[in-house]
């Protein structure tokens, strides 16, 4: 069998794999706390509800239009 | 008994599609004479929709923009890293479907599309792909590379910029014009939906924390007749009735074209598995086809909470 067929076969196998219901639940609490962790240390370091760098920033200008 | 929520009727897409639109652009009070809205920010707060900051009427910013400009300010972006985790694992690509502009454009784009070629499946990786690619380009560039250059969404900056200030050059506005009009005329001949398929590097930050979102695609094979209706409906051409694979927990917009084809109510977005009293009886009612049993009530009352056939 060549590889470009093993390779698609794998990526099948991958994209039709279910996905255990308990893995996802465990999982998703501990991604949610990193999320909120994430904010909060975001919010830290900007020491307000917005990035207050970005408040008056031209994109337009970063962007060398 | 569980009740599951079937979800949103797809036909508030649209107008929620418009709405959100419009509120993206609510820096247009800026423009106003003297009073409190001429303190309205310029994006500061993220949005989670590919909505391009560079738009002189913009006040929320894209995550994709944001991040790049924390990568080339050497800062770790915890703040849009928590927002899209947030979002990925409450909502997953529910904003893809209801919120973001570029959505309603390839939306509207799906209505005429010829769906004459269909491009390989592998070809949904490009998205990983140019948010890798971003990521590294923007910290060796210095500059916010992938919107210069290959986004899509720019134009919802490039064109009211122009207008409104007219500073910036014919040659930018003609490059994003024709960047554009590629990816358009990529979707008119393959899917609608070709950008949020195959190159949106924000739906895919959104699909990978998306696999674990709380609200998902629910499908119940007891009622299922495989008629196959969802599957042509579904615009990110993902098979509905595997509702847990992992393809379709990264690919599925939540759009709910699938849930309102489904002439047999075996399909519902939600927290929990599709069991409602008012599809029992439906259920119950409808009328065999090819064959199908009718199942006696009780037994309605199970489901298979992974899908599994």
């Amino acid at each position: 069998m060549n590889l470009k067929k093993r390779i698609s076969q794998a990526a099948d196998r991958v994209r039709g794999a279910f996905v255990s219901e308990d893995l996802i639940i465990r999982l998703r609490w501990f991604l949610l706390f990193t999320a909120i962790l994430g904010i909060y240390i975001g919010f830290q370091a900007g020491d307000d509800w917005y990035v207050k760098e970005f408040a008056t920033y031209d994109w337009a200008r970063g962007l060398g239009y | 008994m569980v009740k599951a929520v079937k979800g949103l009727d797809p036909k508030f897409r649209l107008p929620a599609q418009a709405i959100t639109f419009g509120v993206h652009r609510l820096g247009i009070f800026r423009k106003l004479p003297e009073g409190w809205h001429a303190e309205i920010p310029r994006t500061s707060a993220v949005t989670p929709c590919l909505n391009c900051q560079a738009c002189e009427l913009a006040w929320l910013a894209c995550p994709m923009g944001m991040t790049q400009r924390y990568i080339i300010d050497k800062r770790f972006p915890f703040y849009i890293l928590g927002f899209l985790f947030l979002v990925g694992v409450t909502v997953g690509r529910w904003a893809c479907g209801w919120l973001c502009p570029m959505g309603l454009v390839m939306d509207i784009v799906n209505k005429g599309s010829s769906h004459k070629y269909n491009p390989p499946e592998w070809m949904r990786l490009i998205k990983y792909g140019y948010l890798a690619g971003l990521v590294v380009l923007a910290f060796f560039s210095g500059i916010i590379f992938f919107c210069r250059y290959l986004c899509f969404g720019a134009i919802l900056g490039i064109i009211p910029y122009w207008l409104t200030w007219e500073t910036i050059s014919y040659t930018w506005l003609f490059y994003h014009l024709g960047a554009f009009s590629f990816y358009l005329t990529f979707a008119y001949y393959t899917h609608g939906r070709a950008w949020c398929r195959y190159f949106c590097p924000l739906g895919a930050a959104l699909s990978l924390p998306g696999v674990f979102s709380m609200i998902k695609l629910h499908y119940n094979w007891m009622w299922c007749t495989k008629c196959g209706l969802c599957k042509q409906a579904c615009p990110m051409g993902i098979d509905p009735m595997k509702a847990s694979t992992l393809k379709n927990r990264l690919e599925c917009i939540k759009c709910g074209r699938c849930v309102s084809v489904c002439p047999n109510h075996c399909l519902a977005i939600g927290m929990a598995p599709l069991l409602t009293p008012g599809k029992e009886e439906k259920a119950t009612k409808r009328v065999p086809v090819n064959g199908a049993v009718k199942l006696p009530k009780e037994m309605l009352t199970e489901t298979r909470v992974n899908g599994r056939q």
